[in-house]
């Protein structure tokens, strides 16, 4: 169980003077700027769970993971996981958990994706038997079988990534942290992670607590949501309801064969107008995205179009502007 | 930061070997970089060798007992720089999150941050240390108990090194990685300074290389002792057996520097 209480972190940047005699006047004198990247954030997580930790960029969510892994000491507050303090006991809490950020690889750069696997076992100390079992299961799962005599640094991103999610459970830890997983993957690429880890989650249990900024990842995986904003905590819940109530709306971005009409039905909103072109927000619950289009292409020939999802900026901006929704 | 346990040991050499087979990616930049360095002992060792010739002695040392003392400090300096080399690059590792990784592993940190660079080319480095030394060994025809002294002070040095290299590393924290020449002026610098006997420097520097940071017991002083010459130069017998605890108390000193560094990271943060 995660629990967190509280928690604060505070970051001094420290204001560098350049060059070598620079550095000799860093050691001795030195000036801070305080920067709170959380403020205060409480959550239980149960075994089991799979959470989805949300926020935009900047909003805390990876000094909360480097807190809860045991990277960083909190500032303020407290943090136990399964009992133990993450810095304070970092030896046996590390042991039980699985970390992946996906902008660093845990791997050995230049070596074959099974060197690093065999080190990591050394490293974790996992009997023999038990980590051919488990590394067998998991490059099945992962498919990353004909890739164990690559190079690293020859990896695509995408196979990459499935490598490294094989690596941070070779030691078949009880949780997992994922430090946005998804970006920059292909959309299959992402498929294969999001069965993965559904797959992982439900058939053995296994804890998993995802930072990312793309809400379809949460859609798809997490029954729950932590929103996070500027280090704050600002909704823990399920993603259908801020759904039912924010995420409703759509952006259709149109682009005309000829002047954009003037005019445009009620309930939809004009967000920006070009001489040909239009982005209107509307809600599928008052005006559906056939209607809004056959309403536009009566009055003048459509050339193209896309509809978008709201991203999670103008979700939290709602929240502010409108509040949260009712508890279930 | 526990003892090395034979464990740790092991994986001190997996982690290691991981990194040598690493660099064997780039064979040709290996090669290159092993013949320049095959070359450093010659142009280490030439302008010894001619001041000795010109003069005759320096301060009445030989060519060959200056080769003693610079095969004494190229084997500790050589073995710590192979072994230890991921905190002499420790400032970028900082910076660039290898510590991060580390602390994610549930072992510990200073074996683990050793061998986030290992370069086996300076093998080599130690290889021609050790042939210097023989070679000295043989000229100055050299008795067990020399020997002795010789090994105390190569063991001295291997810890005095190791202790400076830890506290260049830990002031990274502090720095954000900016003091990377602070480091290198104390290894190179120092292992340069010792090509020499500490007598031929002035009594200030001479002070500072014995009192100050204590690079004499790394050498000079086991030297001294090995060439039966302690009371020759004015130094009491007992002298040269501080080597250790001379040496001792640098590394203790960079180690408690590298643990105050590494909680203010964690309490910090980069």
């Amino acid at each position: 169980m995660i629990e967190v209480v509280a928690l604060r972190k505070d970051y001094r940047i420290a204001v560098h003077h350049r060059g070598f005699w620079g550095a000799l006047r860093n050691l001795v004198e030195t000036r801070y700027n305080v920067v709170r990247a959380v403020d205060g954030i409480s959550f239980t997580i149960e075994p089991g769970e799979f959470v989805g930790f949300v926020g935009p960029n900047g909003a805390g969510k990876s000094t909360t993971i480097k807190i809860l892994t045991g990277v960083l000491e909190p500032t303020d507050g407290s943090v136990t996981v399964n009992g133990l303090v993450p810095r304070r006991d970092r030896i046996e809490h590390t042991r039980d958990i699985g970390v992946v950020f996906g902008q660093r690889t845990q791997l050995w750069w230049d070596l074959p994706v099974t060197e690093s696997y065999d080190l990591l076992r050394h490293i974790y100390s996992v009997p023999e038997a038990e980590y051919r079992a488990q590394r067998e299961r998991l490059c099945e799962l992962l498919e990353v079988g004909p890739l164990l005599d690559t190079p690293v640094r020859k990896l695509s991103l995408g196979q990459r990534m499935r490598c490294e999610l094989a690596a941070a459970l070779l030691h078949a830890p009880t949780m997992l942290f994922l430090d946005e997983p998804t970006i920059g993957l292909d959309v299959v690429a992402k498929e294969t992670v999001r069965t993965f880890l559904a797959a992982e989650n439900r058939e053995r249990g296994t804890t998993v607590l995802l930072a990312t900024h793309d809400l379809s990842d949460v859609e798809r995986l997490c029954p729950r949501m932590i929103l996070i904003d500027r280090g704050a905590l600002v909704y823990d819940g399920p993603l259908e309801a801020i759904r039912r109530r924010f995420g409703a709306e759509r952006e259709l971005r149109v682009d005309f064969e000829g002047a954009a009409p003037a005019e445009l039905p009620d309930s939809v909103e004009e967000q920006e107008r070009g001489p040909e072109r239009l982005v209107l927000r509307f809600r599928p619950g008052e005006i559906s995205s056939a209607k809004l289009i056959a309403w536009l292409s009566d009055r003048q020939t459509i050339a193209d179009l896309e509809i978008h999802e709201p991203p999670i900026e103008r979700i939290v901006a709602e929240i502010y502007r409108r509040g949260l929704p009712p508890p279930e | 930061m526990a003892a090395p346990l034979p464990d740790d040991l092991r994986l001190y050499v997996r982690l290691a070997g991981a990194r040598i087979r690493e660099q064997m990616n780039y064979r040709l930049s290996f090669a290159v970089h092993t013949v320049i360095d095959a070359f450093l002992i010659v142009s280490d060792l030439a302008p010894v060798y001619l001041l000795s010739r010109y003069f005759g002695a320096l301060e009445g040392w030989t060519f060959a007992e200056l080769a003693l003392l610079y095969g004494m400090v190229g084997l500790s300096w050589g073995l710590v720089e192979t072994t230890l080399r991921g905190f002499q690059k420790f400032g970028p590792f900082l910076v660039d999150g290898e510590l991060d990784r580390v602390l994610l592993r549930p072992r510990g940190v200073l074996l683990q941050m050793a061998t986030a660079q290992i370069e086996a080319r300076k093998v080599g480095r130690i290889l021609q240390a050790g042939l210097v030394l023989g070679i000295a060994f043989v000229f100055l025809d050299l008795g067990p108990a020399s020997v002795a002294w010789v090994a105390l002070g190569v063991a001295g040095g291997i810890l005095f090194f190791a202790g400076i290299l830890l506290l260049g590393a830990a002031s990274q924290f502090w720095t954000m990685g900016q003091t990377a020449e602070l480091q290198n002026m104390l290894t190179y610098g120092g292992s340069a300074a010792l090509l020499y006997p500490v007598s031929i420097y002035s009594t200030w520097f001479r002070r500072v290389l014995t009192y100050g940071i204590p690079l004499a017991f790394v050498n000079y002083f086991p030297a001294l002792a090995a060439l039966g010459r302690t009371a020759e130069a004015g130094w009491p017998p007992w002298i040269p057996a501080l080597s250790p605890f001379a040496c001792g108390a640098v590394l203790a000193l960079g180690m408690l520097a590298f643990r105050r560094g590494l909680r203010r990271y964690e309490s910090t943060g980069s």
